[in-house]
């Protein structure tokens, strides 16, 4: 019942019992003091009194007997006076006796003193009747042998009075003192028990709040950590248990709330697996120990492997791919996106087929950037890597099969030229030379076309040496000074201040050239072409300037792919289209990085960067 | 007259390379095979040998090698010829004892001015 009331209830219930027992002591205190009270009074009114009278009587008694001594010896009159008044005074504290007995003995002493005293009045007055007869001798010996003996008696009487009440006055106090230690201890027992019980009270209130708060709180802390299945078991109908309630019904829309996220959570992994596994690209993940967490079915088939077997083994245990390994490595610890390098390209042999895969390492980060997750993805490059080498074979086929009708009709128009087999007239020369040209300008295609593909299927060798910039701007103007002169374009190398480079001599010196040859085609009478060369953190930045044309905006971002010409000069062009591409590719090879700022009526700058010497 | 031993199989280039020399005084023989040339080699006992490497039956690589190894051939200077600017080949020529290597196409004058330097 006591669990349907409200705290308050129950915090003024336990003050009420607690009041009750204090007041329980107090009444008890109290009637301790009437028990107490009553004995003094017993002592102070029904004993006191009658000691009094007692003491009153025995000395009017003496008195009385004085007054006989009076009379016997002749003052008869003041003898009769002080009797008269000592036997009133008797008289009086006799009656007070009577009127107080309180001892069960008293009424008999008082009885007999009764009768004595009566008795003894009696023999005063025989002996006054004595005295009238003048008989002195008689009224000694009456007095000696009836008188005081009476006298004696009624005394005596008298003071077992007094001591009968002395004697209950004592009992009366002993009674007294024992009540009041009764009394003592009684009250000391009855507020120990209440202190006890107050304790115990006091206890069981505070419990009845401090324990469910207590629970309340190691619940409310464990579900803060996360623990969401707790519930509180109080079952109270108070203020607590109302909190326990909604506390109940609040971890409970949590813990749904939770359930919700988690089932969007496994529907986001399993989207996410499914795309991973429909990836028709060998792809496998691995956490910050090279452990490997996840793995799709085509890398299972590459590598050989069963998802189930693999999963949270250590990337070289399972998988003994020492090159991939690396460069899982390798973007773990700089957590930066890996791809796209010819390093990166992976051969594998399988039933004696080739395989190239370009392997792509791509790091997934925390909050913080730390990198957790990586993504492998092994790209199926062998396809393009087949019509890669078709395609060069394709072009040194083809440019072998131009070189031998080139040869004989380079031979032939060279001999006719030469006159050496006959003179031409100038009509001939002219369509012969004409031939002649378009002779060169196919030659010089194949030339580039085969340097192309060469560079693009990775088989050119670069010889690498410490070179003086110097010394490729001078290899490489020499061969245009008397073109500029005669077409009266200025041709200048700046100072390259002893700068050096990490390069190829004969391929830069190419890409030079070729960069000229451009400039000098789109330059005219008065223009400049202007070499220079800075160091701008760890490259060479070197540059070919002209003044001539420029490059329209549209044309920039491709004049490096292959046969593009700057629109309306194509006729004006005995270039192959293929010279950027080439520069760029070699460039490229160099570890570099080339590009062109133009603006149309000012000029053009090609830039590209190089190596410091190592 | 010099004798110059033509191995082509390039029927154009032969035209041209026939009148070129022919024109220039020389006495020209041409085969197209590497059989042909090695046979031609020991009986017509040329100056000089043309030889494209590219040439059916056995190549000029070949050709070069067993001329160059026999004591009655090895004196007869070879210009090899090739469409092909490879290092390798041309490395390849010269280790096998070519006396040159000529890249086509090629400038009438050019060759004729080789021819010469070597009789």
């Amino acid at each position: 019942m006591i669990r349907n009331l409200s705290l308050k209830t129950k915090i003024l219930l336990g003050y009420i019992v607690i009041i009750l027992i204090t007041i329980g002591v107090a009444l008890w205190s109290i009637s301790n003091f009437m028990t107490l009270n009553e004995a003094i009074h017993d002592i102070m009114v029904e004993n006191y009194r009658s000691v009094i009278a007692a003491e009153k009587m025995v000395e009017s008694l003496e008195r009385q007997d004085s007054a006989e001594l009076i009379f016997i010896f002749g003052q008869k009159d003041k003898a009769l006076d002080i009797f008269q008044e000592n036997q009133m005074q008797f008289m009086k504290y006799l009656s007070r006796a009577e009127d107080n007995i309180t001892i069960p003995d008293e009424e008999k002493i008082i009885k007999d003193i009764n009768e004595g005293y009566q008795a003894y009045l009696d023999k005063f007055w025989n002996l006054r009747q004595l005295a009238n007869e003048n008989q002195i001798q008689k009224i000694q010996d009456y007095y000696l042998e009836e008188s005081m003996p009476q006298f004696e008696k009624v005394k005596n009487e008298t003071r077992k009075l007094l001591m009968v009440n002395q004697e209950h006055m004592k009992e009366s106090q002993q009674k007294a003192n024992n009540n009041a230690s009764q009394a003592i201890y009684s009250t000391i027992v009855f507020s120990v028990l209440a202190v006890i019980l107050a304790i115990v009270l006091g206890i069981y209130i505070s419990n009845l709040i401090i324990r469910p708060t207590k629970r309340l709180t190691e619940i409310v802390k464990e579900v803060a950590d996360g623990d969401l299945e707790q519930v509180i078991e109080i079952d109270t109908k108070d203020e607590i248990g109302e909190l326990a309630a909604e506390f109940n019904s609040m971890t409970q829309r949590l813990r749904e709330y939770e359930e919700m996220n988690v089932s969007k959570l496994i529907a986001e992994k399993n989207k996410s697996e499914g795309i991973v596994k429909s990836i028709s690209s060998p792809l496998l993940v691995t956490d910050d120990e090279n452990k490997i967490l996840l793995i799709n079915p085509r890398a299972e088939k590459l590598f050989k492997l069963e998802e189930e077997d693999v999963l949270g083994n250590h990337f070289l245990e399972t998988i003994k791919e020492e090159r991939i390994f690396s460069l899982i490595s390798e973007t773990l610890s700089s957590g930066s996106e890996q791809s796209g390098k010819d390093s990166r390209v992976i051969k594998f042999e399988q039933k004696n087929k080739e395989l190239y895969f370009r392997v792509t390492t791509t790091p997934v980060k925390n909050k913080s950037g730390d990198t957790k997750l990586v993504v492998t993805l092994l790209d199926d490059i062998t396809h393009l890597k087949e019509v890669d080498e078709m395609k060069s074979e394709f072009v040194s086929m083809v440019s072998h099969e131009f070189r031998t009708p080139l040869t004989s009709m380079n031979m032939g128009i060279s001999m006719l030229l030469e006159g050496s087999i006959g003179e031409v007239n100038d009509n001939q020369k002219e369509l012969l030379e004409v031939a002649k040209e378009d002779c060169e300008r196919l030659n010089n295609l194949v030339d580039d076309l085969l340097d192309l593909s060469k560079i693009e299927s990775g088989e050119i060798n670069l010889e690498f040496d410490n070179i003086q910039v110097e010394k490729i701007f001078e290899a490489s103007i020499k061969p245009f000074v008397d073109q500029a002169e005669n077409k009266g374009v200025e041709l200048v190398a700046e100072g390259t201040d002893n700068l050096a480079v990490h390069a190829d001599l004969n391929k830069i010196t190419w890409v030079i050239t070729n960069l000229i040859g451009n400039a000098l085609r789109y330059t005219n009478s008065g223009d400049q072409i202007k070499l220079s060369a800075e160091k701008k953190g760890h490259k060479v930045h070197i540059s070919v300037t002209d003044t001539g044309e420029g490059i329209p905006k549209e044309y920039q971002h491709k004049i490096f792919d292959k046969f593009v010409r700057v629109g309306g000069d194509k006729d004006k062009d005995t270039g192959s289209g293929l010279g950027l591409a080439i520069s760029k590719e070699m460039i490229e090879a160099h570890g570099g990085r080339i590009w062109v700022e133009s603006e149309v009526g000012e000029g053009t700058r090609f830039t590209f960067t190089l190596k410091l010497p190592k | 007259m010099n004798k110059i031993l033509v191995v082509e199989d390039s029927k154009n280039i032969v035209t041209v390379l026939k009148i070129c020399l022919t024109n220039a005084g020389y006495e020209v023989k041409v085969v197209s095979d590497g059989v042909d040339a090695v046979d031609t080699a020991f009986e017509w006992e040329p100056d000089l040998i043309l030889l494209d490497i590219k040439i059916p039956k056995m190549n000029g690589f070949l050709v070069c090698e067993t001329l160059k190894k026999d004591e009655s051939t090895a004196q007869i200077p070879i210009l090899m010829m090739s469409a092909k600017a490879e290092e390798e080949d041309i490395k390849k020529a010269y280790d096998l004892g070519a006396d040159d290597y000529i890249i086509k196409p090629v400038e009438p004058n050019k060759l004729l001015e080789k021819i010469a330097s070597y009789l």
